[in-house]
């Protein structure tokens, strides 16, 4: 059994994530520069249906865990289910969502070997896996290789292309006996917002200290719902600090790393911690009154001006744009 | 109740982070360090834990050099019993499983019912160590936790995960790796700094283990291209032509 | 004879050899026990406190007795009543001294030298000068009835010992008068002919019987007249013995010099006998001395304690610089910070609540109060002071503080949110006629929430953790500090140490945008005027004022610690700021830690010295500019005196003049970012900033000139908020300054 690169496939409800698609297709990109077979393992209940759907992408094979028991996400079972899996590969990557990061590091342990997390690009040289990622929330950079096996890494969401490149896909159900977990899930609540988690989200609009105050946050919420269900709201460290925002908007070093497509920022200066958590969003616009502001350097688009006239605006003018 | 918790010492994060010509690392001089903010957020809840219990003793387990000691002692003045240092050299790199075994020996054998960490480090932000420890000492972990109810034997903790959270109840003793918003730390007290020079704190010359994962370059960040500001008349006018940028020129709505 | 031009001591009482005389002295002597007992019990109280040195410099302290007490002069910052009460206050004063004029005649003088003075000229304008004082305090009671009662103003609250004290002196005041009345009617202007024959009688006598007169027992006048031949024709016997005496001091002339006791006396003749006037003066008289004695013991227990404490306040009050906090001694072997327990203050800020007159001016001119915040700095004085009587009987019994049981100072005694509202604008300390130190007493209780339970809002603890890990409450990385100078024609020390004066910058000037503009113009004026400053960049670091005005005396201690040092290692001698609270601080604080001593200038200083020297050449006016409405920043004006020189400033740029608020000066409105409230959100009632730009709404004042970081800011976004950016605007006097000069 070849199994060079093995993928994690993350699914939640029975529905594979889209970090899984691009994580199988950055595997497959590796195999092919190793020379092997890209395997991908699904983890689940009743999960044999969906594991076709990798084969899209690029897995030879899917290894599939199947058990009432792995229905949720359980980490104990997960990891053991995985590292069974795992134990042989050469190169094991995965998702570095929030079961991602909670899985490979005990899987490591397990196998006693090394791993890189939230990379954002996976390459492979001399059969070996080069991983790029970040540090300092992208103040540097760095290339890790490891020399335990199997080499293990996680990517970061929407970051590498979910390249469609169709395979196999040929199934292979593992059984394993499963211990008893010593953690259990007892809820999952959803957010109630209706907005996208911020490393979910598309487009990203965030306020900062030159938001003044709570109430303000009104304006970006309507450019938000102007901009559609991809779109989600974020703030600043100052903004959360200040008890304007919940800390699950914060964008920045202690709050959460994001790369939409589109950031606009709101009466953010860009310090240094914040531009750390949005430097790699592929596009950046600024919206602030003071032309000195460090987020200038880094934005594709600025406009110096007050943010509360420009951004009712801007929030017009797309729904003048999206009624076309 | 008895706990630890594992204290990095950090860069602040308005540091400024500049990698050596070399590519060796970073530069250190004229950085401030402080201690990994999701770890304080461990110190909190390991205080909270104590209070509520009504005794105990909560231990702060670090690895770094020398300087470390100054982010033990503000854990100690926030509250914290002892700390225990395990010592490296200012230069000395291994990884996380290298650490987490480490961190494992010492912690192991301790009657600690809550291990607390932060969810990462906010310096290499790998987010490996608490899931480490946790799977070396054969015990259970709860990672990205936002609020911790413990109940004999039990803890229930709620986690962060993409757009919602998970409701977890975990046997103790366990690994609980602590997310913003788990509550808010402490600020230390002047008697309590005071106090926190003459509580226990014990350094130990550590050897790590050779790492698995090297870092064979370190780089700063690509820089970005400077982009341009949208002139106009009015506000209107400039929010016209940003929008009509975003559609034709960069294509992201 | 001069001897006539006088009274009778005791009249009608049995004169001097009398037994109410006796009497009288025997319950002087009880009141003055009763008195002492009063103040000692006091005292005692006071003494619960922590020591604190105020007896140093002691000329200075009595002079201030002259300045605040005798001359009234805080008290007249308040017009109407203050000028009642320089009535009331002289009023009674000059009665006091004239009654104790007569006791230092008859118990001193008489007795050991056998010496007068109580008579002739002098008793005429004695006569006059108590006549009309007593005229005047009675019409300051009337005055100050009609305020409290009548008029009501809210920072009056009505206790009964107000209304007590008033009616006490009314009473005074008026059976005094009565008793003048009623003797001049029965003497001076007696309608009883028999007296005005008598005093005929007299002219004949002699002048060595006219001498001895008053000194005489009845017994002793009746044998004495009777040898004198000019009574031949009237035998005088203990029956007519009176008229005498009352003939004696029959002189229509010398009535004329009580113009008050003159029209009562008249009344009485006119409407009662002679028999009637004498009764009633006796009863009158005893009800006079009864209400004295009464005011005296009372001097002790209610309102009127202030004529006491208030002026031992002013003695004790504090000398050093106005704007600097008292450091906590030893902070690294104490045990406790800050005060939690109303006998943790010293004892001088203990005396403070019985030095209060309640008279509100704190309440009057606090911006917390006028914003509907809890905070009132009167309820503070007052509620510690209720407070530390709640506790005293334990704390005499020797209970532990901890155990005593009584409402916690903070919290109950005290709300917390009147202790975070408070901007330490000062206006409570400068408006006190009685040198009462409110800001001291909420700092102290700050320094406990802050250094003892590390309790605070989430905002402030953020911009405390800001200032230790990158010296900058904004959270900025330290490195940045220098960065705004880039390019602009000032050095740092490390790259060239010889300078004229070190340019502190602080914190809004390293790091605030819209101050980073007016820190450049500083730079750029003074490059212009040929003057050599330097800085210090990213070595700088924060001044420390928010810290300690926020209580956090330990990291205030530390951040002006480093700088001291950092100052010290490049020789600087000579400071300039352009942020007043890096200002005040490093000239009025810093000095209390070792090395500390540097002359500090504030820019307003530096620039109008240029100005006057032709080194600043103000050409233009600026941007059409026809007048500024300067407003005061705390921290200069109130804190350091620093009212004119801004206000010179602006006046010298051609074409511009200086309008002013209504509240300008001592009695400025804060914009409501002074003590630390800069890193607070602002959540009770108005808002500080919004209450100050309206001031200049209501006068439709167009430009607003500051010399103040935190004023810029609070007064931009409270035009911004209001919605008035499009008719008004802000400008720092800096950059009138620059554009004036023609600085590009």
């Amino acid at each position: 059994m070849a199994k060079e690169v093995l993928v994690f496939a993350e699914q939640r409800g029975g529905a594979l994530k889209k970090v899984s698609f691009e994580m199988v297709s950055t595997g497959r990109k590796l195999a092919d520069k190793v020379g092997g077979e890209c395997a991908a393992v699904l983890v689940g209940d009743g999960v044999s249906g969906i594991a076709a759907e990798l084969g899209k992408y690029g897995a030879d094979k899917v290894y599939i865990v199947e058990d009432p028991k792995l229905k949720d996400y359980v980490p104990d079972l997960y990891a053991q289910a995985v590292a069974e899996v795992a134990k042989d590969a050469k190169i094991f990557i995965g998702g570095a969502t929030a079961m991602g990061k909670d899985l490979f590091p005990r899987i490591a342990a397990r196998l006693s070997t090394a791993m890189a997390s939230d990379c954002v690009k996976l390459e492979a040289e001399g059969g070996n896996l080069v991983a790029f990622r970040p540090v300092f929330a992208g103040k540097a950079f760095v290339t890790i290789k490891i020399s335990s096996s199997p080499q293990m890494a996680t990517g970061r969401p929407k970051v590498f292309p979910a390249d469609e490149s169709a395979k196999a896909g040929a199934v292979e159900k593992v059984a394993i006996t499963l211990d008893a977990p010593k953690a259990v899930l007892k809820e999952l609540a959803q957010d109630t917002s209706g907005r996208l988690d911020l490393t979910e989200a598309d487009i990203i609009v965030s306020g900062g200290r030159g938001m003044k105050g709570p109430e303000n946050y009104n304006i970006i919420e309507e450019l938000v719902d102007a901009l559609g269900a991809a779109a989600t709201v974020g703030a600043s460290r100052a903004a959360v600090d200040a008890g304007w925002r919940p800390h699950s908007d914060q964008v920045g070093q202690t709050g959460k790393t994001v790369s939409p497509s589109l950031y606009i920022a709101c009466g953010i200066s860009g310090a240094i911690q914040h531009l750390a958590g949005m430097g790699s969003s592929k596009f950046i616009v600024a919206v602030n009154k003071d032309a000195d502001a460090p987020i200038f350097a880094r934005a594709d688009y600025g406009i110096v001006d007050d943010l509360f006239k420009v951004v009712p605006e801007i929030t017009k003018e797309v729904k003048k744009l999206l009624a076309e | 109740m008895n706990s630890a918790v594992i204290l990095k010492q950090v860069p602040d994060t308005e540091a400024l982070i500049k990698v050596k010509p070399d590519g060796t690392g970073i530069v250190k001089e004229g950085v401030k360090f402080v201690i990994n903010p999701y770890d304080e957020f461990g110190v909190e809840e390991a205080l909270k834990k104590k209070e509520a219990a009504g005794s105990g003793e909560v231990t702060i387990v670090s690895i770094g050099p020398d300087r470390s000691v100054e982010s033990i002692r503000t854990a100690l003045a926030m509250g914290a019993d002892k700390g225990v240092l395990l010592k490296i050299g200012e230069d000395e790199y291994s990884d996380a499983l290298a650490t987490a075994k480490a961190l494992a020996e010492e912690l192991k054998g301790k009657d600690y019912k809550i291990i607390f960490c932060g969810k990462q480090a906010i310096d290499d932000d790998m987010a490996q160590i608490g899931p480490m420890v946790a799977e070396l000492m054969g015990l259970p972990c709860v990672t990205v936790v936002t609020k911790v109810d413990v109940s004999g034997d039990k803890a229930v903790c709620s986690r962060e995960i993409e757009g919602g959270k998970e409701i977890v109840e975990v046997a103790l003793p366990a690994v609980i790796s602590c997310q913003k918003g788990l509550n808010e730390p402490r600020y230390a007290s002047l008697p309590g700094i005071m106090k926190a020079k003459k509580k226990p704190l014990d350094i130990k010359d550590t050897k790590l283990d050779a790492p698995k994962a090297t870092i064979d370059k370190w780089e700063n960040p690509p820089q970005r291209a400077a982009g341009r500001i949208i002139e106009g008349d009015d506000a209107a006018a400039k929010a016209a032509a940003l929008v009509k940028a975003l559609r034709q020129e960069a294509k992201v709505i | 004879m001069d001897y006539q031009i006088s009274r009778e001591v005791f009249f009608n009482l049995g004169g001097p050899h009398g037994v109410p005389r006796l009497i009288v002295y025997a319950i002087a002597l009880l009141v003055m026990a009763a008195f002492i007992y009063f103040l000692v019990k006091k005292i005692k109280v006071w003494r619960l406190g922590q020591p604190e040195k105020r007896t140093d410099k002691i000329v200075t302290r009595l002079w201030g007795i002259v300045e605040f007490v005798f001359l009234q002069i805080r008290i007249l910052k308040e017009k109407l009543p203050g000028i009642t009460h320089l009535f009331l206050f002289w009023g009674f004063g000059v009665l006091f001294v004239g009654t104790a004029l007569i006791v230092i005649q008859e118990d001193f003088t008489l007795l050991l030298f056998d010496a007068r003075f109580w008579y002739g000229a002098f008793y005429k304008w004695y006569s006059l000068a108590l006549d009309l004082a007593g005229l005047f305090a009675l019409i300051a009671v009337i005055v100050f009835a009609v305020i409290r009662y009548i008029v009501k103003p809210e920072r009056l609250d009505n206790k009964p010992t107000d209304a007590i004290s008033l009616i006490l002196i009314f009473l005074i005041l008026i059976s005094g008068f009565i008793n003048e009345g009623l003797r001049m009617a029965a003497t001076e202007v007696s309608t009883n002919p028999k007296v005005a024959a008598m005093s005929e009688v007299l002219a004949g006598a002699g002048d060595e019987f006219l001498r001895e007169m008053p000194e005489l027992t009845d017994e002793q006048l009746i044998s004495k007249a009777n040898e004198n031949p000019a009574f031949t024709d009237t035998p005088i016997t203990e029956e007519n013995v009176y008229l005498v005496r009352n003939g004696y001091y029959y002189d229509n002339n010398l009535a004329m010099w009580s113009p008050v006791g003159l029209t009562l006396a008249r009344a009485f003749n006119s409407t009662m006998s002679e028999g009637g006037i004498l009764t009633f003066h006796k009863i009158n008289w005893w009800i006079h001395l009864l209400l004295a004695m009464t005011f005296v013991v009372y001097l002790m227990l209610g309102k009127l304690m202030h004529i006491i404490t208030s002026s031992l306040n002013v003695f004790f009050r504090k000398l050093e610089p106005k704007g600097a906090l008292k450091p906590i001694e030893d902070m690294e072997n104490a045990e406790s910070y800050g005060v939690a327990y109303s006998e943790q203050f010293t004892w001088k800020l203990l005396m403070d609540g019985d030095a209060c007159t309640h008279c509100g001016r704190c309440q009057d001119n606090c911006p917390a109060w006028l914003s509907d915040k809890p905070l009132s700095p009167k309820k503070i004085v007052n509620d510690t002071n209720d407070n530390l009587y709640e506790r005293a009987p334990q704390l005499f019994k020797k209970v532990a503080s901890e155990e005593i049981e009584s409402k916690a100072l903070i919290g109950e005694a005290n709300e917390l949110d009147a202790v975070w509202s408070c901007t330490t604008c000062l206006a409570c300390v400068e408006n006190c006629p009685v040198m009462i130190d409110q800001v001291q007493k909420i700092n102290e209780m700050r320094r406990y929430k802050v250094l003892m339970e590390g309790e605070m809002s989430k905002e402030l603890t953020a911009a405390m953790q800001n200032m230790e890990k990158n010296s900058n409450p904004y959270g900025f990385g330290f490195h940045e500090r220098g960065n705004w100078a880039e390019g602009l024609p000032i050095k740092t020390l490390a790259e060239d140490p010889d300078v004229e004066y070190l340019y502190y910058v602080g914190c809004a000037g390293s790091f605030d945008d819209r101050y980073k503009k007016v820190a450049t113009a500083f730079v750029k004026i003074m490059a212009q005027a040929g003057v050599k400053v330097g800085m210090l960049g990213q070595e700088e670091g924060c001044c420390g004022d928010s810290a300690r005005r926020a209580g956090n005396e330990y990291l205030f201690a530390t951040l002006a610690q480093t700088n001291i040092e950092t100052f010290k290692s490049y020789n600087v001698k000579k400071i300039v700021t352009t942020c007043p609270h890096g200002y005040n601080c490093l000239k009025n604080e810093y000095p209390q830690l070792e090395g500390g001593k540097f002359e500090v200038y504030h820019f307003t200083e530096l620039v109008l010295d240029l100005i006057k020297k032709g080194r600043i050449k103000l050409n233009k006016s600026v941007d059409g500019i026809k007048e500024v409405a300067y407003h005061d920043s705390c921290f200069l004006g109130r804190y350091n005196d620093l009212y004119n020189q801004p206000r010179e400033i602006i006046k010298s740029i051609p074409g511009t003049k200086v309008v002013e608020f209504t509240r300008n000066k001592s009695k400025s409105y804060c914009c409501g970012a002074g003590g630390a409230r800069m890193w607070m959100e602002e959540t009770i009632g108005k808002r500080i900033n919004h209450v100050r730009t309206q001031d200049a709404i209501d006068k439709e004042y167009k430009t607003i000139g500051t010399a103040c970081p935190f004023c810029l800011t609070m007064l931009s976004d409270g035009i911004k908020e209001l919605g008035k950016e499009e008719s008004m605007q802000t400008i720092d006097i800096l950059e009138m300054v620059m554009k004036s000069m023609d600085i590009k």
